[in-house]
């Protein structure tokens, strides 16, 4: 039971930094449309393939950032905690 | 796609206004269901490989039958007697023209007999079909011409192209003006390939590799550069007055009198140049007609349009892309002052959707068409004339290495030409 909820929630976390991702890859997709030439508003719907491998992009590096985070903070507790015995 | 499937969808079963408004010589199709059933008794003059190949179309179409055939070459005789066994056999055409039986012939021999046979046949009150080129003499296509008006008989010059549903899309869309005023247009058609065929024996040498020979043909003009003239021609709905070119013999050395490599240039009275080049020697670029318009290029043996203004790419990857660049690139000490004109990819559009593979089947059933009804269809003998007049008078260019103007006395009426 304490299993499944931990899942969940893990999932519904990582869907969050997914929807981050795609709202700023879509931000990205808006401001190339208001700053190139000859770009049109229909590309926020025609670039949507390329939003959506924009966002895997960005997830990706976020999960990079998050694990170097996370293995940092771990190191530094385990250290702490070997220091305080 | 299907001839039949064609003709219904370019608007020739009910005759489109709009295609023979482009088109005239459609008109032959005009009274076909009117003439079911009926039969063009055709005869074969010459019926070596290009004429067995349009016997091949002949005999398919059931309003056509070949009645006679005449040739001096016993292999080719047997050849033909395959697709139209029922067909009489003669040596010497003047017989055959004395066939009552016969209305129309096609003339398929080598160029440097077209103009007499033409001339006979048009005197014995027959239809002529003559492959290009009409003759390898200006004078003698002139009289050809002549002959065919003053005969009131019909007169088809086998210039396919015309009937090409691939190439009537270009003219319409180049028409239209959607693709801008014509700049240029640049032709070319190069092999590598000697055109030399086995002889049995070399007393047939000539008889059989006539191409080679200045005495039976003008070579790279009569047999290629025909074509693609009457296209330049089409497209700019003018003849050129002003020819000049420059002819050689430079790679195959192997006792041939005619150039196998030829550049000519010819320049319509708004100054636009239609340049034809050709090589034995040389497959890279093809061939092909490519028409330059301000706003965008034809190519129809790629059956491909391009618009000059590619649509950029989604303002997205292009942000990406000079993210990228920014990143990554190499700063350069000094900037390059001049980078490479190369022309940048383009994927173009389709001209026309599954064509059918030869539009000669096409011009085939017009010309029977046309037998059986007597009418001569618009165009077709004018635009054959001045495409057999253009590409001898490159031939000229080049033999006397010298500017030429088109010859008053062999103007006719028609476009931006008066008869002398």
């Amino acid at each position: 039971m304490t299993t499944s909820i931990t899942f969940s929630i893990k999932w519904r976390k990582e869907a969050l930094v997914f929807l981050v991702c795609f709202i700023l890859a879509n931000a990205a997709n808006v401001y190339s449309i208001m700053d190139y030439n000859n770009a049109k508003w229909s590309e926020i719907w025609t670039s949507l393939g390329y939003v959506l491998a924009l966002s895997c992009v960005f997830y990706i590096i976020a999960t990079i950032f998050r694990i170097l985070f996370f293995g940092i903070t771990k190191l530094f507790k385990k250290n702490n905690s070997i220091e305080n015995k | 796609m299907q001839r039949r499937e064609f003709l219904q969808h370019m608007g020739v079963a009910s005759v489109g206004a709009a295609l023979l408004a482009g088109c005239p010589w459609f008109s032959a199709f005009a009274d076909q269901a009117a003439t079911i059933g009926e039969k063009a008794n055709i005869g074969i003059i010459g019926p070596g490989s290009r004429g067995q190949y349009l016997m091949s179309f002949l005999v398919k179409n059931p309003k056509v039958n070949i009645v006679a055939i005449c040739d001096d070459y016993q292999p080719s005789i047997d050849e033909a007697l395959k697709m139209a066994p029922h067909a009489k056999v003669y040596n010497d055409y003047r017989k055959l023209l004395e066939d009552k039986n016969v209305q129309a012939v096609v003339i398929a021999t080598p160029p440097y007999l077209h103009g007499v046979m033409a001339l006979d046949a048009f005197a014995a009150g027959k239809h002529v079909f003559v492959e290009k080129s009409m003759s390898i003499h200006l004078n003698e296509a002139f009289a050809m011409y002549n002959a065919y008006k003053d005969s009131g008989k019909v007169m088809f010059v086998g210039q396919q192209r015309m009937f090409s549903p691939v190439y009537i899309q270009l003219m319409e869309l180049v028409h239209s003006g959607k693709l801008g005023q014509i700049q240029a247009i640049r032709t070319h058609w190069d092999r590598n390939s000697d055109w030399r065929r086995p002889v049995p024996s070399p007393d047939l040498e000539r008889k059989i590799n006539w191409r080679l020979y200045k005495d039976y043909s003008r070579g790279l003009m009569t047999e290629l550069a025909c074509h693609q003239l009457q296209v330049g021609n089409w497209a700019m709905k003018s003849i050129p007055n002003q020819i000049m070119g420059s002819g050689a013999i430079v790679a195959r050395h192997d006792g041939r009198e005619v150039y196998d490599n030829v550049s000519v240039i010819y320049t319509y009275d708004n100054g636009v140049p239609m340049t034809f080049t050709s090589t034995n020697s040389n497959k890279f670029n093809g061939l092909e007609e490519q028409i330059l318009c301000e706003k965008g290029t034809g190519t129809p043996e790629k059956n491909k349009y391009f618009y000059e203004t590619v649509p950029p790419a989604p303002a997205l990857l292009r942000m990406i892309n000079d993210v990228e660049n920014n990143l990554f690139d190499s700063i350069p000490f000094a900037g390059t002052s001049w980078a490479p004109e190369t022309a940048k990819p383009n994927k173009g559009e389709i001209i026309y959707e599954n064509p059918p593979d030869a539009s000669d089947p096409l011009m085939l059933d017009a010309f029977a068409e046309a037998v059986i009804t007597g009418k001569q269809v618009p165009r077709i003998a004018e635009e054959g004339y001045y495409a057999t007049a253009l590409s001898l008078l490159g031939h000229q260019a080049m033999e006397e290495k010298r500017v030429i103007m088109f010859p008053d006395e062999y103007k006719i009426d028609y476009l931006n030409h008066k008869k002398a």
